[in-house]
């Protein structure tokens, strides 16, 4: 438990000197504040393990350790500077805080914690249990602790081509890190830095909703996510992808809401280089998960579409950036790698293909496949509406945006989610994926891939759409616009 | 009614459905529980026991392993899986650091997790459905898979799995 502590400690350290060198936000409580040291935290950590691996240092307790005190030597004459942090001219500020009632948003929070609680306390009790936890990233963990890095066999030799080795390994080197403080790989150790991604998580959306929305429906949102039964507690069947079971859906779903916040707080002008975070979060999302790579153009086509000013150059900003990230610590060595047998870019003709892949490639393999269409968003529209998954969040979200008003932040959320879905049915459309588990189980390989994917897909943009919802829903409690106005 | 209302009674549904999850568990007159289980909300109740269970046997037993792990990929954790495990134990609690195991007659998703599991042993072998790899000289340790009946469950062994020790 040690470890865990200690890694979780220095993360949020590291994260805090970070937000408070070059981000601090305005009006950010506790709760955000501890939100966002550990969201900042989890990817620079990891990403300083990376860049170690990157160029060929080996990652060990000395080297590590070594860069995050440089690190965090660099960030503290910044940090220590006492910048006067007031909202920006174009930030509105929350509209229902004093109508709320403490004990209501206070049990709201409590519930918050209660999910939390669960989702830790399930990563440390349970041993890994996920097939593609123990196949891909608590198995390149276990070699990030033995070999002290993925530079190796793991990465090159086809023996290993099961642990899908151009994978982005930030949650891999995170994990690492309980090994590294206490010198030996332990399984429970390991898995058990996964839940503190959803805590994150929790906070930043918490902290993002309070500065906008007031407490109530901030307390609201902190309880919502942090309930979400496919990331807090549903574990079979299909393969969850909760925050205990050691994958890295809730990682990217950090990273995704994250940057979406960081770029609402730029277009409304809440606070200075938001955008810059917002690609340094990006980046952050693509060295996470494949589905982080396409959020980048998104990102850049919400900046475009939705900036009032300054379009061009702060897209091209964000979206190089999280790119530069990636490429310096990811792309340039996984271009070196074998291609996935998943490989939808080399499907559409963007990219080399997988050896042995059979099947029409580009527009073809899209006019060929496209009749599954249909198929995939019944699929989608089922997974998103069960009860046991998702609890009412799919119906109340659209719900809450009818009744509310949609402001340019919300577009822009709402537009980075879309767009981020539509990717992944557009991949379900042109894969040519198969699998012997999917003959085992006498289905049609499609079929049995939405089985296992599309509600992990979905937890990538719930918290994102919950906290879009949210923001945009008329207040709960408090003063009403309107001819006769109350008090106040 | 007015859009503010229509807010906050979605907002209240939405808190009850996150509150009803962790309503006392159904008791069960008959012995399928989903029965009683109208919204299927019974996880946290069902893990919060398996946790109980995890925590009275001790981390990482073989037994909780085996429960989990079944409960998620029922075309690997078959029932034998409890029974190569304990191979599996014997062979990291015996096995040199250079030992090389040789898993035989596994399936595909067999060898990978098994991989897992003895890392940072080696471990050579061939999926079943690409035709068994013959013994291997440098194999130190064979860990053969029990034969799968035909009459069975899909993919469910009848046999026991036998472990050789080579050297």
């Amino acid at each position: 438990m040690t470890g865990v502590l200690v890694a979780v400690l220095v993360c949020a350290a590291v994260g805090a000197l970070f937000d408070r060198a070059l981000f601090r936000v305005p009006g950010a409580g506790a709760l955000e504040r501890a939100g966002r040291a550990l969201l900042l935290g989890l990817g620079l950590v990891g990403s300083l393990s990376m860049a170690l691996d990157a160029v060929g240092i080996p990652i060990t307790r000395l080297s590590l350790g070594a860069a995050v005190a440089a690190l965090a030597l660099l960030l503290w004459p910044g940090a220590r500077k006492r910048r006067p942090a007031a909202p920006g001219a174009g930030a509105r500020a929350a509209d229902d805080e004093a109508g709320a009632p403490r004990w209501l948003t206070g049990a709201l929070l409590a519930l918050a914690a209660v999910g939390l609680a669960q989702a830790l306390f399930a990563a440390w009790v349970r041993p890994t249990f996920q097939f593609d936890s123990i196949t891909r990233w608590m198995f390149k963990t276990q070699v990030l602790a033995y070999e002290h890095t993925l530079r190796g066999p793991v990465s090159t030799d086809p023996e290993f081509a099961f642990t899908h080795q151009r994978y982005p390994p930030l949650v891999c080197h995170v994990a690492n890190l309980p090994a590294l403080v206490n010198g030996r790989f332990d399984d429970r150790l390991a898995g058990s830095m996964f839940p503190w991604y959803m805590v994150a998580l929790v906070g930043v959306v918490h902290g993002a909703l309070a500065r906008r929305a007031g407490r109530l429906r901030a307390a609201i949102g902190a309880a919502w996510v942090g309930n979400l039964p496919l990331l807090a507690y549903v574990m079979y069947p299909p393969p969850g992808a909760g925050a205990a079971s050691a994958m890295a859906d809730v990682p990217l779903s950090l990273f995704l809401a994250g940057a979406a916040l960081a770029l609402v707080d730029g277009l409304e002008g809440w606070r200075d280089r938001a955008h810059v975070e917002a690609g340094l979060l990006l980046g952050f999302a693509a060295l996470t998960k494949n589905e982080g790579l396409p959020a980048i153009v998104f990102a850049a086509l919400v900046v475009l579409l939705c900036a009032r000013r300054a379009r061009w150059r702060t897209a091209a900003g964000v979206a190089g950036l999280a790119l530069l990230v990636f490429w310096l610590l990811w792309g340039r060595l996984a271009a070196t790698f074998p291609a996935l047998d998943e490989n939808y870019t080399g499907v559409i003709g963007l990219t080399t293909l997988a050896a042995g892949h059979e099947g029409p490639v580009g527009l073809a393999a899209l006019v060929e496949r496209l009749p599954r269409l249909p198929r995939i968003l019944k699929a989608l529209a089922l997974e998103a509406f069960s009860f046991r998954s998702w609890n009412l969040t799919w119906l109340a979200v659209p719900a809450l945006l009818l009744v509310g008003r949609v402001r340019r932040g919300v577009v822009a959320m709402l537009l980075l989610a879309g767009l981020q879905l539509g990717a992944y049915v557009f991949a379900l459309v042109i894969t040519a994926w198969t699998s012997p588990a999917a003959e085992l189980a006498g289905s049609d390989p499609v079929d049995y891939l939405m089985t296992l994917t599309l509600g992990r897909l979905l937890v990538h943009v719930a918290p994102l759409c919950i906290a879009a919802a949210l923001l945009a829903c008329p207040p709960l409690v408090g003063r009403r616009p309107g001819p006769t106005p109350a008090a106040g | 009614m007015d859009r503010h209302t229509l807010a906050q009674v979605v907002a209240m549904l939405v808190v009850l459905s996150l509150c009803v999850r962790w309503l006392p568990p159904p008791q069960p007159r008959s012995r399928d529980v989903s029965e009683l289980d109208t919204f299927g909300r019974g996880e946290p109740w069902q893990l919060l026991a398996m946790d109980r269970a995890s925590l009275r046997e001790g981390f990482g037993s073989d037994r909780v392993l085996a429960t989990m792990l079944g409960a998620t990929r029922r075309d690997v954790y078959t029932p034998r899986f409890h029974q190569v495990l304990g191979l599996i134990r014997r062979i990291q609690a015996e096995a040199g650091p250079d030992d090389v195991v040789q898993l035989c007659n596994a399936s595909r998703n067999e060898l990978w997790i098994f991989t897992y599991y003895l890392y940072p042993l080696k471990v050579i072998g061939k999926p079943r459905e690409e035709g068994d790899l013959p013994v291997q000289p440098q194999a130190a340790w064979v860990l053969r898979f029990g034969d799968i009946v035909a009459d069975g469950r899909k993919g469910e062994r009848s046999e026991p799995a036998t472990l050789d020790r080579h050297r």
